[in-house]
């Protein structure tokens, strides 16, 4: 554990490093979402309710994907894909502190650093616009936050995972890292990242519905805006998602160190 | 040897025909990339559509109009894919790594080997999106735009692109004032989205101040109108004044700021 511990600490310092560029990346990631804002106000000027979506809930709506994003979001693969593709990686092969040991633990290192100065920056982004636009306060019970927390951690762990197998798509692959815009692509289609589900049209909400991605933004985000738990979800599909997406690394790691080769890396 | 007008034609043209026979040289590389930038390109209009599924307008821009725009968008977003960020992310890079002097000590123009040494070819497909696009959503409002408009649209497309490489010049020039920010290059394609919506649909002080401080909100929503037959003149008028100022600025900032620059023997 303490190996664990230590990696976490010098990714933490790393991105210390890389503060002023954090604290880019949090404003510029924060644009398009305002830009929503101003969209959607200019919608709602003409009717009261889309599909059963009020101005507030919609804001709401976009406020919590933000929030999600920052928390769940992952941003490896290319760097890493490098690393592969440069003959990098030798060092992990050798010592008792796996490839993917080293990716998990510094991705969690940076996320911490990330999130302490990400979560005041919401903070006053939030409090900034509930003065311009109708934002308000989100009042759910505990057990609805406790829900919300665990499809957080589904959602990290799924875009973890999905990095994961496109940075191992490296060792065959030379562009894989590419494949990173077909994740983005995805995630914002199924996931109600780029628009709330019940908006899609019907054979994109029918795909939606069937996909383990909706639990990453379409499901937290309605049941904290209901502000209750609906008997139909289900925990059981990200679970078994969740198992899949495990396996498939584990398959594709197994593969992949035998196809890796390098010299006097 | 003095470098005339000629010369700089030539020297341009080198640099395509270099980087043409590098895309050729990695097809598979071109095509990939090609394919990637065009899902963006379609994932972009798909949105746009389901918007009109539920709403008649976005700040007063009927369906096909906004289709307009975003034909605009996706055209300045080729060239700026294409060109301007690879041109600044090698320039930023040569300063961070201390290679500008390469630039420095050529005998031609630096800014224009800024704007001009590098491009890729990946995002063809999306600029002739951009164009059918453009085409087709005037086709489908039966808008004929005369001779006249379609120059003075073509004259705003050609200010925008040179405010935006002015402004970004500025934004990437301050690598010579600050270490350790890789991602200074990402600040303008984050503020493009701005206008990837008509100016109108930003309210109040952002909205003056999009279209008069940073006038973001002209870039496409000013050609699109010309080409829709609504020219605004003061508009037109206030997009080469912007220009102008940006040019002029970005042209002293740079000969101040490459006086900081510290480079040895490469």
């Amino acid at each position: 554990m303490k190996k664990y511990l230590y990696r976490i600490k010098l990714s933490i310092m790393i991105s210390f490093w890389h503060r002023s560029e954090l604290l880019l990346w949090l404003f510029l990631d924060a644009i398009p979402i305002v830009i929503m804002f101003f969209v959607w106000q200019s919608i709602y000027s003409t009717k009261e309710m889309i599909e059963s979506i009020s101005l507030p809930e919609m804001l709401q709506y976009y406020l919590l994907v933000l929030v999600i994003t920052n928390i769940t979001g992952s941003h490896f693969e290319s760097f890493r894909v490098e690393q592969i593709r440069m003959g990098k990686i030798d060092f992990f092969l050798l010592k008792p502190f796996g490839f993917l040991a080293e990716i998990f633990w510094t991705h969690i290192g940076g996320k911490l650093l990330y999130l302490v100065l990400a979560l005041p920056f919401l903070a006053a982004l939030i409090y900034l616009l509930s003065q311009y636009f109708p934002v308000s306060m989100i009042n759910a019970p505990l057990a609805v936050w406790l829900v919300f927390g665990a499809l957080l951690l589904f959602g990290f762990l799924v875009e973890y995972l999905l990095g994961l197998i496109i940075v191992l798509l490296g060792f065959w692959f030379e562009g894989s890292e590419g494949l990173e815009h077909f994740k983005w692509i995805s995630i914002s289609l199924f996931s109600g990242a780029m628009i709330p589900i019940a908006l899609l049209p019907e054979w994109l909400q029918s795909a939606s519905y069937a996909l383990p991605l909706q639990y990453m933004y379409g499901v937290p985000i309605n049941i904290l805006l209901d502000g209750a738990v609906s008997s139909d979800i289900s925990l059981l599909p990200p679970v078994f998602f969740i198992c899949f997406l495990i396996l498939l690394v584990t398959l594709l790691w197994r593969k992949a160190v035998h196809t890796y080769a390098s010299s006097g890396g | 040897m003095k470098y005339t007008l000629n010369s700089y034609w030539k020297v341009f043209w080198k640099f395509r025909s270099i980087h043409a026979m590098r895309t050729f040289e990695y097809r598979k590389n071109f095509f990939f990339w090609a394919v990637v930038a065009t899902m963006w390109t379609l994932f972009n209009i798909f949105f746009y559509k389901i918007l009109y599924q539920h709403t008649t307008t976005v700040g007063g821009w009927g369906e096909y109009q906004l289709y307009t725009l975003v034909g605009l968008y996706t055209m300045f977003d080729a060239i700026i894919w294409s060109v301007l960020s690879h041109s600044m992310k090698y320039y930023t890079r040569d300063i961070y790594s201390g290679e500008f002097s390469n630039l420095l000590t050529k005998p031609i123009n630096t800014v224009f080997l800024i704007f001009t040494r590098y491009n890729n070819y990946n995002n063809l497909p999306r600029f002739v999106i951009g164009v059918g696009l453009t085409i087709w959503s005037l086709l489908q409002l039966g808008a004929a735009p005369t001779p006249l408009s379609l120059m003075l649209a073509l004259l705003a497309i050609g200010l925008g692109l040179i405010w935006i490489s002015a402004v970004w010049l500025c934004i990437s020039t301050l690598a010579f004032y600050v270490e350790k920010l890789d991602n200074i290059n990402e600040v303008f394609p984050a503020l493009r989205r701005i206008y990837s919506y008509p100016a109108s649909i930003y309210t109040n002080t952002l909205h003056l101040v999009l279209t008069t401080v940073i006038p973001l909100g002209l870039i496409t929503t000013l050609p699109a109108e010309t080409l829709h037959g609504h020219l605004s003149l003061t508009s037109f008028a206030w997009l080469l004044v912007s220009t102008l100022i940006a040019v002029v600025s970005a042209a002293l900032f740079f000969r101040f700021s490459i006086k900081r620059y510290a480079g040895v023997a490469n």
